[in-house]
Order: C-alpha cells, then sequence, then structure tokens
C-alpha cells in the first residue's frame, strides 16, 4: 500500500545527551579503566556509527567490583528500610528528571525507535524504582517472614534488548531489599547502565552499593563465578542460562533466569479482527521482535485465518522501518550484525524447510542493520520457525480449529515465558489461561508490562520472577 | 533584613475543594503559643464549612480513587518533597505552636515527611496484599480487592506531641 501522504522527517534532537568519547567502569562510586586496560567501541546499530569507547572489564577488575559491593554490603543492609527507600525514590525521580536524554541515549546505542524508549522503555524504568522504593521499608508486610535478610553481593548480567529497563528491574529489588550490586550491562548497549552509574551519584547512593562492569561474556562468567558473589541474576538466552546453572551448581548461590521464549498468540473466531492485529503486531514488532516474551507463533483459528492475515498483511504494510530517532517510526534497528545474521538465517532457514515467506513492502536504509517485518505461512509444529528462538521481526503462522487443539499447539514448546489470547468471551479466556503453561499470559492485550506484575518463566524459559510483591522474594534470605 | 523592617504576617484559612476561602461565620480564633503570647488568627469553622468541606470531598472522591495507584503514590511522594522543601517553615510554627525546641520540632516534621514517603510506597502494593484471587471450591472465579471507604473525617488532637514523634 503505497502512503498517499509522505510522512516529514520528525527526529528528535540527539543534543539533549551529550556521549562522552570513553567511559571508564564504575567500580567503589569511581570511573575507572580496565585493569588491563582493554577498551571496546559501541556502535549505533542504525548508522553503525561509533559512539563511545568503553573500558572493557575482565576478572581482576571483577574481583574489584565485587570487594568493592561486599566492603558497601555490611553498611548499606544495615540501614533503616526507609533510608534505602529514599535513595531509591531519589533514583527514580532524577530518572524522570532525565528520560528524554536517555531515551535518546537508548535509541542510539539500542537501534530500538525513539517512541519506544520514550514511551515504554524509561517511564516503566521510572516506575520500577518507584514501586521497589516503597517495598524497602515494608519487607516484613511482604509475606516472606518478619525482618527478612538480604542475600549479600549480587551478581548481574543483561541483555541489548531493554538495556536500561533490565537493569531497573536488576537493581531495584536488589537495592530495596538490603543487598549491593555488581552489574554487567551487554557489550553491543553499554551507555545508558553507565549513565545509571552517574544517576547513583547524584542521587548520593554511597561507594559500592551499585557498581557497572562493561564487557563481554567473559566478564559475564567470571562475576557468575567469583566466590564471593551470593546471588546471581541472569536474563538472555536459554543456552548461556544453561551454562550459568551449570556453572554455579553446588555453590549455594541463589539464581533467576530470565530466558528464552517462543510466545504463542491465540487468535479465536471471536476475537475483534481490527483489535487482535494490532495486538499480534505489538507482540511481534515491538522492538524488532527482539523480545524474549514476544508472541512469536501467532495461533489463528482456521475460520478466521484469510480474514486476519489479510488485515495484518495490510497493516504491516503500513509500518514504517528507518532512523529510529524519527518519532513517526515503528520499527527501528536490529541491534548488532551478529543478531541480524542469526535472523536472516533463521528466516532462510524456513523457507528451505518449505514454510511461505512473506515480506512487507519497505526500503532498507543502507547503512546499519535492518530486517523487515516478515511473516511465514504453511508453517507446521515441526519446522524450525515454529520451534526456535529467533528475536527477530519474523511470525510463524500456525492454525488450530478447536480450543484445546490451540492449548495443545501453544504448549508445544520447550519453552514457557508468555502466550496470547484473544476472544470476546471471558469464559474462554480464563480456562485457556489455566492451562497455558506460560509465566505471563495477556488476554486481548499484548506486552504490557507494569512493576507490580511479576513476570518469568515455565521450562526452559527460566525460574524466578522479577517484579510485583513476588520480585522480592529473589533477592531474599527466605530458605 | 534590616531591624525596621516590619514583617508580614500569614492569614491562616480553611482550605476547601482546591480553594483557600475564610470561614463562612466570618469568626475567627486566636492560637497562642505556649506561654499564651499570640501567634496568628484562625478561621472559625462553621457547621456550614464542614459540610461544603464534606461535599467537596464527596465531588472529588471518584476522581482520586480512580487514579491509579501509581499514580497517587506520585502524588504523595511530591506532598513528601514540597513539605521537606519548607522544613525551616514548618519547623517555626511546629515549634511556636506547640511549645518545642527547635530540634524537637525539626524531628516532628522530619517525621512527617517520612510519613508521606511511607505512605507513597503503599499506595500499588495494599491490592496485593490485603487482596487476591479465593481458592474457590467450584467452577467460578472469586477475586477479593480492597476498596477505599469514601469520605474520611480526621480529628486531630488538641495536643499532637504526644504522638506526632512518638513512632
Amino acid at each position: 500500500m503505497a502512503s498517499a501522504f509522505e510522512y516529514a522527517p520528525a527526529p528528535e534532537s540527539r543534543s539533549v545527551v551529550d556521549i562522552a568519547p570513553s567511559y571508564g567502569l564504575f567500580i567503589d562510586g569511581e570511573f575507572t579503566e580496565a585493569a588491563d586496560g582493554k577498551v571496546f567501541k559501541s556502535v549505533s546499530p542504525s548508522s553503525e556509527e561509533v559512539l563511545s569507547e568503553v573500558a572493557r572489564a575482565g576478572a581482576e577488575d571483577v574481583d574489584r567490583a565485587v570487594k568493592a559491593a561486599r566492603r558497601a554490603f555490611e553498611k548499606w543492609s544495615a540501614l533503616p528500610g526507609s533510608e534505602r527507600a529514599k535513595y531509591l525514590f531519589r533514583i527514580a525521580r532524577i530518572i524522570q528528571e532525565r528520560s528524554r536524554e536517555l531515551a535518546v541515549l537508548e535509541t542510539l546505542d539500542n537501534g530500538k525507535p525513539i517512541r519506544e524508549t520514550r514511551d515504554a522503555d524509561l517511564p516503566l524504568v521510572a516506575a520500577h524504582f518507584f514501586y521497589y522504593a516503597g517495598w524497602a521499608d515494608k519487607l516484613d508486610h511482604a509475606g516472606y517472614g518478619a525482618n527478612p535478610r538480604p542475600l549479600g553481593v549480587a551478581g548481574q548480567v543483561i541483555p541489548w534488548n531493554f538495556p536500561l529497563l533490565m537493569l531497573a528491574w536488576k537493581i531495584a529489588p536488589a537495592l530495596a531489599t538490603g543487598n549491593t550490586v555488581v552489574l554487567k550491562p551487554a557489550e553491543t548497549t553499554p551507555l545508558s547502565a553507565l549513565f545509571f552509574a552517574d544517576i547513583c551519584r547524584q542521587a548520593g547512593l554511597p561507594r559500592g552499593v551499585v557498581n557497572i562492569l562493561t564487557g563481554y561474556g567473559d566478564a559475564g562468567a567470571a562475576l557468575v563465578g567469583h566466590p564471593d558473589v551470593n546471588k546471581v541474576a541472569f536474563t538472555g538466552s536459554t543456552a548461556v542460562g544453561k551454562a550459568i546453572a551449570r556453572q554455579i551448581a553446588g555453590t549455594g548461590k541463589r539464581a533467576t533466569l530470565e530466558l528464552g521464549g517462543k510466545g504463542a498468540n491465540i487468535v479465536f473466531d471471536d476475537a475483534p479482527v481490527d483489535q487482535a492485529v494490532e495486538g499480534i503486531v505489538t507482540g511481534i514488532f515491538f522492538n524488532q521482535g527482539q523480545v524474549c516474551c514476544a508472541g512469536s507463533r501467532l495461533l489463528v483459528q482456521e475460520s478466521v485465518q484469510d480474514e486476519v492475515l489479510d488485515a495484518l498483511k495490510r497493516r504491516l504494510s503500513t509500518l514504517r522501518l528507518g532512523d529510529p530517532l524519527d518519532k513517526n517510526t515503528d520499527i527501528g534497528a536490529i541491534n548488532s550484525a551478529e543478531q541480524l545474521s542469526r535472523i536472516t538465517a533463521l528466516a532462510e532457514t524456513g523457507e528451505a524447510e518449505g514454510a511461505e515467506r512473506w515480506t512487507a513492502p519497505c526500503d532498507l536504509p543502507s547503512a546499519g542493520y535492518w530486517f523487515a517485518p516478515t511473516l511465514f505461512t504453511n508453517v507446521t509444529q515441526a519446522h524450525t520457525v515454529a520451534r526456535d528462538e529467533i528475536f527477530g521481526p519474523v511470525l510463524s503462522v500456525l492454525t488450530f480449529r478447536t480450543p484445546d487443539e490451540a492449548v495443545a499447539k501453544a504448549n508445544n514448546t520447550q519453552y514457557g515465558l508468555s502466550a496470547g489470547i484473544w476472544t470476546e468471551k471471558g469464559s474462554r479466556i480464563l480456562a485457556v489461561a489455566g492451562k497455558l503453561r506460560a509465566g505471563v499470559v495477556w488476554a486481548n492485550t499484548f506486552n504490557k508490562f507494569d512493576p507490580t506484575s511479576p513476570f518469568g518463566g515455565y521450562k526452559e524459559s527460566g525460574f524466578g520472577r522479577e517484579g510485583g510483591r513476588h520480585g522480592l522474594e529473589a533477592y531474599l534470605d527466605v530458605r | 533584613m534590616s531591624d525596621n523592617r516590619l514583617s508580614v504576617f500569614k492569614t491562616y484559612k480553611l482550605y476547601v475543594g482546591g480553594k483557600f476561602p475564610r470561614s463562612e461565620s466570618g469568626r475567627v480564633y486566636e492560637v497562642t503559643d505556649s506561654k499564651g503570647r499570640w501567634l496568628a488568627n484562625a478561621p472559625h469553622s462553621s457547621r456550614k464549612d464542614a459540610r461544603d468541606a464534606v461535599v467537596a470531598a464527596r465531588k472529588a472522591f471518584g476522581g482520586w480513587s480512580g487514579a491509579t495507584a501509581y499514580n497517587r503514590g506520585q502524588i504523595l511522594y511530591r506532598v513528601a518533597e514540597m513539605l521537606e522543601g519548607r522544613r525551616e517553615q514548618f519547623v517555626r510554627e511546629v515549634a511556636d505552636a506547640e511549645g518545642l525546641s527547635r530540634s524537637k520540632a525539626a524531628a516532628v516534621v522530619e517525621a512527617a515527611v517520612d510519613r508521606w514517603v511511607w505512605y507513597a510506597g503503599w499506595t500499588d502494593k495494599i491490592g496485593q496484599i490485603a487482596g487476591g484471587v479465593n481458592p474457590v471450591a467450584g467452577p467460578f472465579l472469586n477475586l477479593s480487592t480492597p476498596e477505599p471507604t469514601g469520605v474520611v473525617t480526621v480529628l486531630a488532637p488538641r495536643t499532637p506531641r504526644s504522638w506526632a514523634w512518638s513512632r
């Protein structure tokens, strides 16, 4: 569908954010170089422009950071909860104040549209700190016994798809419960975590309570394996999650793992089609599909398949792909060349295995990493594109005839993170939701998040919950 | 602040429906310090003032109770921020009116600020602690959700110092 009206470019200004040419590690309240002096570059995935050069942490830096966190732990955990709460409220407020700066920074470093960082990521980040700030002096009321104690030093490793939001999910509950933190952001998106370090300083957070180590998987492995880390929190791929589980087995370290997913979005024949189409689009094309709880499998009832797919293709043809800083952009850049090649390879496998590929008609920019919204029809449950997490803007469409068949197909996966149900019938929502083996089930909506709502997986999507009252348990000594 | 300058007194008024009216009665009473010295005139509210205030509270109830818990928490926290910003004024007023030392008055004000922060954090948690899905033994869904009482009347004690900073 050619657009009758062209949009004028509406880019958000970059001038709101000042990115330094280089950054150090944030250890014990100070920015410092890596012990061996190593650095790496952070690249903007939409232009391949080098944004900054950051220190690359090694084992020695991990040890320094864990020692700083350990030193800070005694005082921090002994503070009255009401005082810890006030630090977290300060952080939440500073994030709100600096939200436009952080949104632009996140868009530059990650490649996701400014509309998402501005309207989803940043408001949720601030809300998460507000929510857990309120818990810090109310832990007695959380249902984990009187005066529940923190675990100690938390080693946290987060992914690149929601850099600052994943940081908030990890750091806010850890600090509220009295733990201290060493966090490693992903190597392709280190910048917002370093800006967060500056926010900790503005908030007057005591030294060593939060330490940020930028680096690669080797730093993550060293952090997870450090003998003085009491708690490991990881969000990322199932393969790395399994490796972490093996690495810490028998050490007594507590762990929460939030891993991959292959969410089923189930559309029944009585669903309002236009609404469902919007939900399908949000489910798999939000953040270019680089979402662990993405609704990457569409299960549509056979009788409405044509209607839904026609409406879906029409809608996908209107999505605007391009400059992530443009306020009209719907689809931004893929986070890295590596991720793009993974998505491309899996899509090719889909074609080779006989699924029918449809790609939204849109021009891809010449620089940067891009993948047009794509869907596969004629997909069976045996196809790779129906089984493996693609982590990109690729939707696999399957059909079903009865609710039982929908449930069986939705559950036929190694994962169990999310699912969606689209129907006008309330009783069907409750009946189907109860049978789905998924940590989050959305009804007549998708990808809705709130700090009060726990999130986490079944099966190979991991264990432990983040968010809500339930999210406190992962950081308290409840054994 | 020259010694010759005459300071400006504050006219204390009611706060009803977002406005600051004088009492409908046209009357005031004298507020004195612990030694009986005059501090200010406070409006002497009438039954009609009380009715107006309840009507205003009832009118605001739907909007306030319908706001998201997050939003209410933000507003309570904002009150804490504003109170902290006017700390000096409140310490002075508490010290004068209640006959407290400066440090005790400061403790009262600080406790008040922290109390606002404490409840700012409760708005979005009370539902999860006091409510939930009840595991009924039948094919039906049963939820409990705590709901606000409505319009609440609060009568402050004559001598607040006994409770204000005891916590």
